[in-house]
């Protein structure tokens, strides 16, 4: 069953003294997916800028704006309508063996890399390869690394900073959903399993009436190679993501879907107030 | 009168310029030699002091380490021959337009990796490979407006290619003060031959940089950007800026407004329509590269996006400087231009084949091993001249990253006859040749910078590790004044000069 939510994100700095200019990119726009449609997506800033929109490497849609007027705040505001349905998938397997193959690999090869954010120790991902060596199905496989996940990882805001890497966040014990995703990716990518970022919003309520809000977040999640990517969330041990997920960005890490990046010349800015209110609308 | 070639004496194993070609009686080599045994090495020395005192008088210097140095030039030219410098060109031209093609398309819809003529793990994990770059040009604008690709003799005595340079390469203001001074140091050369000239360059990359302005625009304004007097090739970017005319900047003096970009004027401010930037990509703009680069302009790849400016080079052309890349050149020709390479490669090594790794493990100290993303020389092994502690770090380094390093045959490529001290010694050079594109066209700097190592055997020429340089001559046709060397020497040219009257007259 397909339903249809509004997403309103806003984001608002405060800078404790003026800003002179600033340059930006907001990546807010939920994609068009299998199973997401966008019907509708806006995005307003606040002091007023002219807006330039642009399809970045990923597929995903940029919008950047740069301010050369004295301000002291700047809001964003992404407003959006997505339908959803739940991923329904063609059930393509690939087995473990056909996952070796230097064709398969290099076609893959983005997603097969290490990069800063997905390092990890090497005895772990050996280990972990050495875990999954028995099984036969990349679900049993996928499933030892989700264990992992679980079993290393307790979700704790404030731990763990927005440059924090893989290998930072296992060192600690302890992380955000950026971190889950990228503990993922790099075990995944360990056993061989091509592995992508995905950032969006989690709906938190399960039976939502038409017209009911309800105070969302901006959630990041992880895609999986087996045959065809399926979105799995490590952070709240979801195996198969649903029509509670909307997706904005994927890439190889946060690094490729930051949603809000840019430069400015002016006062300290005090950390930024994000809301994410999301509303059931058929 | 003995000449000072007299006692000149080829290293072993190594194509001498001069040995093979007076050997075949070449006029142009043999009237070199014959000029230099009648002014005498003193007076060519002394000569050449002069020239280079005005020369570090008149500031043409570059940086290293913070120190600012001339760049020695060798008072002897290298004289290369126009039939085979016709060759080059078209070879280097047939590249330039293959690579075109392909950073196009990998920056587009990577036809040649989906054809699997590259892997697609070579250009998605090149550390130059920029995803930010990755939207369509317009079509007034190219990707490789200016390169300068590093050429060597081989053995066979043959040019061939050793590195492609297509983001900022340098060296071309050199070219052209060094054929400057040659005209003060050999004025009787310079009567006697016909040198192409090579002071065209400024006009030419002038001319291709307004061609690719947008093009609602009538009057471009085109300016040369530097990152600051503390860049090693301040000099070049000074130069090249007053040799075409136009504004000098640094990222300070530029801002980004609505995709467009101005510079800072004292009254207000103009908008600026083509960028030459002698900036890396990884500072040009801090909202895409490093955000602590006060180096870049912020907003600026945004502009060239939305076609509010055109930047010379196009950012992104890094992933076809590496040498991994390089590997597939041949290939790159054949897949876009459908035609045979005509400049050779070094045979290189791909190491993500676990065979050919560990043959290059086993053959270190006989191969040259380089990073794939290094330029200047940095990070180089070459195992002939390696300790074992530096092989066994290299082996260590490149069997955990094959991607990271390529390896090479080391050439012994050619010398070429240098003063040194009070003699003239063979010496090692490479010759690094300009090529100036644009919508309309390609031009190619006739010669280009010939870079010596000055220290006997060496094959290290990078200025910034001690390298000369040395002008380069491509002579074309006669020379007017003949200067007798031999009578046999006056026969071949009298022939010659029938078979060019007869060639005349056939057009």
């Amino acid at each position: 069953m397909k339903w249809r939510l509004e997403i309103i994100h806003t984001t608002k700095y405060t800078y404790d003294d003026d800003v002179f200019s600033s340059y930006n990119e907001v990546r807010m726009t939920p994609k068009n997916t299998s199973n997401q449609l966008l019907l509708s997506s806006s995005i307003a800033v606040s002091p007023r800028a002219s807006l330039y929109n642009y399809s970045d490497y990923f597929g995903t849609s940029v919008t950047y704006f740069d301010l050369h007027r004295r301000h002291n705040n700047l809001d964003i505001t992404s407003l959006s309508h997505v339908e959803l349905e739940d991923p329904r998938g063609r059930g393509v397997r690939l087995t473990p063996a056909a996952m070796i193959g230097d064709d398969f690999r290099d076609a893959f090869s983005e997603y097969l890399a290490t990069t800063t954010y997905t390092e990890i120790p090497k005895e772990i991902a050996e280990a972990t390869y050495d875990s999954v060596a028995s099984l036969d199905l990349i679900e049993d496989r996928i499933a030892v690394v989700m264990d992992f996940v679980k079993a290393n990882l307790a979700y704790r805001s404030g731990i763990t900073k927005v440059s924090s890497s893989a290998k930072e966040a296992l060192g600690v014990g302890f992380g955000v959903c950026q971190d889950f995703a990228h503990v993922a990716i790099a075990l995944l990518r360990s056993i061989g399993v091509p592995a992508r970022y995905v950032s969006g919003y989690l709906y938190p309520n399960t039976d939502p009436q038409i017209g009911e809000s309800s105070t969302g977040e901006s959630h990041a999640w992880v895609e999986a190679f087996v045959g065809e990517w399926i979105g799995m969330d490590p952070s709240n041990g979801v195996d198969r993501i649903n029509k509670l997920y909307v997706t904005v960005a994927k890439g190889r890490d946060y690094n490729d879907v930051t949603p809000f990046r840019g430069i400015y010349f002016g006062g300290q800015s005090s950390p930024p107030i994000v809301t994410v209110t999301m509303t059931r609308r058929a | 009168m003995t000449s000072p070639f007299d006692l000149y004496k080829e290293n072993a194993g190594a194509f001498d310029e001069f040995i093979v070609n007076s050997n075949a009686q070449d006029e142009n080599w043999l009237g070199l030699a014959k000029s230099i045994e009648n002014l005498g090495l003193s007076e060519l020395k002394r000569r050449a002091i002069e020239v280079e005192q005005t020369q570090s008088a008149r500031g043409i210097t570059f940086t290293v380490g913070g120190q600012e140095r001339t760049f020695p030039l060798d008072p002897l030219p290298r004289i290369i021959a126009y039939d085979e410098w016709n060759k080059v060109e078209l070879g280097l031209t047939q590249r330039i337009a293959a690579l075109e093609a392909f950073l196009d398309d990998i920056y587009g819809s990577q036809e040649i990796v989906r054809d699997k003529v590259i892997p697609k793990r070579v250009i998605a994990n090149a550390t130059q490979f920029s995803r930010p770059a990755a939207f369509p040009l317009m079509e007034y604008q190219m990707r490789i407006t200016v390169a300068g690709l590093d050429l060597i003799r081989d053995e066979k005595g043959e040019l061939v290619v050793l590195e492609d340079n297509l983001r900022t390469p340098s060296g071309v203001s050199y070219v052209i003060e060094n054929r400057r001074a040659m005209a003060r140091i050999l004025p009787e050369l310079f009567e006697n031959y016909e040198i192409e000239p090579v002071t065209d360059y400024p006009s030419r990359l002038l001319a291709s940089l307004i061609s690719q302005a947008p093009s609602q625009v009538s009057d471009p304004l085109v300016v040369v950007l530097t990152p600051g007097i503390y860049n090693s090739a301040y000099f070049e970017h000074a130069f090249l800026a007053r040799q075409m005319g136009v504004p000098l900047v640094e990222p300070r003096d530029l801002f980004a407004k609505g995709n467009e970009i101005f510079v800072r004027t004292t009254k207000s401010s103009r908008r600026v329509d083509v960028i030459y930037r002698r900036i890396d990509d990884e500072y040009i703009d801090p909202v895409f590269f490093r955000p602590d680069s006060y180096l870049g302009v912020p907003g600026l790849v945004n502009a060239v996006r939305a076609g509010g400016v055109t930047i010379a080079n196009a950012v992104g052309n890094g992933v076809a400087d590496d040498k991994l890349t390089y590997a597939y050149v041949d290939e790159i020709i054949d897949y876009y231009l459908h035609q045979k390479p005509i400049l050779k490669n070094i045979e290189t090594y791909r190491l993500e084949d676990s065979d050919v790794l560990s043959f290059v493990v086993e053959n270190a100290d006989r191969l040259v091993i380089k990073p794939v993303d290094a330029s200047g020389g940095k990070g180089i092994v070459i195992g002939s001249q390696a300790t074992d502690q530096e092989l066994e770090e290299v082996k260590a380094a490149i069997v955990a990253n094959p991607r990271g390093f390529i390896a090479q045959r080391i050439v012994n490529f050619s010398t070429i006859p240098t003063v040194v001290g009070n003699n003239i010694e063979p010496r090692h050079a490479d010759l690094r040749p300009f090529i100036v594109s644009s919508p309309d066209g390609r031009y190619v700097v006739p010669g280009g910078l010939s870079r010596v190592a000055l220290e006997a055997g060496s094959m290290v020429v990078n200025s910034s590790q001690g390298g000369g340089s040395k002008d380069t001559w491509i002579i074309k046709g006669r020379s007017r004044q003949r200067i007798a060397t031999s009578s046999q020497l006056q026969k071949n040219s009298q022939s010659q000069i029938a078979i060019d009257l007869a060639k005349e007259s056939a057009q």
